[in-house]
């Protein structure tokens, strides 16, 4: 194709384009997670998977984070142990969140009437759904423009591991390699973590791209001081190259 | 038709019916904790110097052997139940406001028990014996022109410990020289009392000298209220109306329920409905009458008041208190009980007195917007579902350990639209952040060992035993201990015999499969317990 070929193919995209496209309808994040995300926000009518290694709550808690701030709601299921305390420190406003406690047997029921009015609906591990309820929630947030975050995390119990992931989440977290630093043997205290969070999914988000994180760091979730910049190293790819490939995954 | 003057009333007031509610014994001393603020004190707490508005720190402070109890409004409605049966044997015609308070107009009941005097020596007795002999509360019981001067002459009743008839005609006379504090019991009253205050308006009779196109000029509508209330002039706001007859809502509940959540799901949208017609013809409701009927075939109505305009929100709280006290105090006849028809058939609402509605100012920064009512929505849904203790949010509280500085309240105990985050004070002894990710609500033991296979403790002093080497948590696998640092040690309601805890916390870095996984132990007792992870 040559470079005019292009530019008219661009320019018949932009006068085809709706006029919101899906992409736009996106909750903000933390400036520290855009990177993660494509579109570099929570992506309306999505369903995210965040698993992985320790550190998986906390960054669960960091993404619902932004669309608090900027004054969405945030419902949380099956998430009993969660602690709260962390994650108005991450910088969740507790002052936009519902918590319900529930028996699994109204899992489903429960997570329908929250999608309908709630932006973002966090799900724990207490409740292990069954792959047609995922798909049934998936349909109904796709159909509400609301975000489920699926979190993956050790769940009731260090004994029983860590939680399967969900079947047909757009993105998939995970987190790795986590250090702590500020304690050493018999001195110190917790201090921060460092983490490494794989993304990938579907939807532009095909490659896995890599992103180190400080999780917690000084003042809440920050990105880590000289990381390799975006796009360069393994695979990863930064977000106007996100943008583009979404383009391409746009169904016609 | 109204009648035109105001209507005599008697008032029942019973100060602290909270704390009645919890039922315990008169000795000990119980208080009622909304918010971390004292809401309500029994008569043993109030002597200990504890009064309302105190934070439930300083109330512990004043008191070591308080019992603290959280609000709990369906508690408070059972137990005032009773006291209700025990009226409607003098009454035909009951307001309640809250449990606690309720208002009966007295031309009917006076003449039948034979005057005011008479009349109140009855309400009395009858609001005691219904208490129980084991509550020695103060109960005031006050008679004037008038529902809203006569909840004032309540109130001074319970200050003198007598039952006060004002004759009729001198309700003006005997507010004179009350201070104008009082005002704050009557809806809306809270602010424009401190405003008069800080003008050096110090009595009732004060605020009555000025004249009344000053005072509306100056307060508003809910200063001229008052002000018709001090001057004698009128009880009864000047703008109610007759209510509309075609505003009557019922539902009928097929199959009929007997359980509170699932009637009060349909109660929530038939207030929603109630309160668009009033909203529609430009009314406020100031009286709704709750009525239920049951498949035996009892019926239940219960008129509720409030000093301002009822939302539909509060409406719909109303319906549940009922309901509360219908379906769970037992009050229900035994007869029905017994053929199973007691649950209910029908739910009613209709306004009792309506006004014609102010409008309500919304807040300068922005009130409750789409996005918060669309949630509220949902969760009233959710509780419709599960029950409305399932569904909670966070509010801060104080505390050391991790579970304890953000506590899950009911949602429907804050006001979600209008909530203030209190600045967060230190706490000394507290865990640095950050704060565990995960904090578990079934304690596992843990075994923690040095290098040479021995138990760590921690001394009386804080002094460690040995250096962690290997953690096991709840009998799993032995993991190895790649860091650690602690203890930190709280000694928590040391004066308290029940509620002491001596605790040393630890955290450790665990090196297991999935990488290394810190987690915060605490030692208790000699055990240790695996409290939070930090995920």
């Amino acid at each position: 194709m040559s470079g005019d070929q292009v530019a008219a193919l661009r320019s018949l995209i932009e006068q085809v384009r709706p006029v919101t496209a899906s992409h736009e309808r996106t909750l903000p994040v933390l400036p520290a997670l855009e990177q993660l995300l494509p579109f570099r926000g929570l992506q309306r009518g999505t369903m995210l998977w965040v698993g992985g290694g320790p550190g998986a709550t906390s960054l669960a808690f960091g993404l619902a984070a932004g669309p608090t701030q900027a004054g969405s709601w945030v419902a949380c299921v099956a998430g009993r142990e969660f602690g709260w305390a962390s994650a108005a420190e991450l910088g969740v406003d507790l002052h936009r969140v519902a918590v319900v406690r529930s028996e699994p047997a109204d899992w489903a029921a429960v997570t329908a009437a929250l999608v309908d009015a709630f932006d973002v609906v966090l799900c724990g591990p207490d409740h292990q759904p069954e792959r047609t309820q995922v798909l049934r929630l998936a349909a109904r947030a796709r159909e509400r423009g609301s975000v489920v975050v699926a979190v993956g995390g050790d769940g009731r119990s260090g004994a029983r591991g860590r939680a399967r992931p969900w079947p047909g989440v757009d993105v998939r977290l995970d987190v790795d390699d986590s250090s702590w630093d500020g304690i050493g043997v018999g001195w110190g205290a917790l201090r921060g973590r460092q983490v490494a969070v794989r993304a990938g999914g579907r939807h532009g988000m095909d490659r896995t791209r890599r992103v180190d994180l400080r999780l917690p760091g000084d003042g809440g979730i920050e990105p880590v001081d000289g990381a390799r910049p975006p796009g360069a190293g393994d695979g990863t790819s930064d977000g106007v190259d996100a943008e583009v490939l979404a383009f391409r995954a746009r169904p016609a | 038709m109204f009648p035109t003057g105001p209507v005599r009333s008697l008032a029942v007031c019973v100060p602290d019916f909270e704390a009645v509610a919890v039922g315990r014994p008169a000795s000990t001393p119980v208080v009622v904790v909304h918010g971390n603020r004292i809401r309500a004190a029994s008569p043993a707490a109030r002597a200990h110097g504890i009064v309302g508005g105190l934070r439930r720190r300083e109330a512990q402070s004043r008191c070591p052997s308080v019992e603290v109890h959280d609000l709990d409004e369906s508690r408070d409605v059972r137990s005032f139940e009773p006291v209700l049966s025990a009226l409607e044997e003098l009454a035909p015609r009951i307001e309640v406001l809250a449990p606690g308070r309720c208002v009966i107009p007295t031309r009917g009941p006076s003449r039948y028990h034979g005057g005011d005097r008479a009349l109140a020596t009855l309400v009395e007795e009858h609001v005691r014996s219904a208490l129980g002999d084991e509550f020695v509360c103060p109960v005031g019981v006050g008679v004037a022109d008038g529902p809203r001067a006569a909840q004032l002459v309540a109130a001074e009743s319970i200050r003198t410990d007598t039952v006060i008839v004002v004759p009729p005609g001198a309700t003006a006379a005997f507010l004179a020289p009350l201070p104008v504090a009082q005002l704050r019991l009557i809806g809306g009253g809270g602010d424009l009392a401190e405003l008069l205050g800080r003008l050096g308006i110090r009595t009732l009779g004060h605020f009555a000298a000025l004249g009344a196109p000053d005072v509306s000029a100056r307060f508003g509508a809910v200063g001229r209220d008052a002000h018709l209330l001090v001057t004698g002039a009128g009880d009864r706001p000047p703008d109610v109306v007759d209510p509309p007859d075609d505003l009557r809502v019922s539902v009928e509940l097929d199959p009929p329920v007997d359980r509170v959540e699932s009637a009060a799901f349909s109660a929530k949208a038939l207030a929603d409905e109630l309160h668009a017609g009033l909203a529609a013809s430009g009314l406020a409701c100031s009286r709704v009458a709750v009525a239920f009927e049951t498949v035996g075939g009892d019926r239940l109505e219960r008129l509720w008041r409030d000093e301002g305009a009822l939302s539909a929100s509060a409406m719909a709280q109303r319906v549940r208190w009922q309901l509360d006290g219908w379906l769970r105090s037992g009050h229900r006849h035994r007869s029905t009980d017994e053929r199973g028809d007691g649950a209910i058939r029908v739910i009613e609402l209709f306004p009792d007195e309506v006004t014609v509605d102010a409008g309500r100012q919304l807040g300068f920064w922005g009130g409750s917007d789409d996005g918060t009512e669309r949630a509220l929505r949902a969760l009233a849904r959710v509780q419709g579902l599960i029950g409305h203790e399932s569904v909670l949010v966070p509010e801060r509280s104080g505390g050391r350990g991790p579970a304890d500085q953000v506590e899950l309240v009911a949602v429907d105990s804050v006001d979600v639209t209008q909530r203030v985050e209190r600045p967060a004070a230190p706490w000394p002894g507290a865990m640095p952040a950050p704060a565990p990710a995960l904090v578990w609500s079934e304690l596992r033991p843990v075994e923690v060992v040095d290098a040479d296979g021995v138990g760590v403790t921690v001394s009386g002093r804080g002094h460690i035993s040995g250096a962690p080497a290997q953690c096991r948590i709840a009998g799993g696998a032995a993991a190895t201990v790649g860091s650690w640092a602690g203890p930190w040690c709280s000694d928590e309601r040391w004066w308290d015999p029940v509620g002491h805890r001596r605790r040393a916390r630890l955290q450790v870095v665990l090196e297991t499969a999935t990488g290394p996984t810190a987690h915060l132990l605490s030692l208790e007792s000699g055990v240790w317990w695996l409290e939070a992870t930090y995920d």
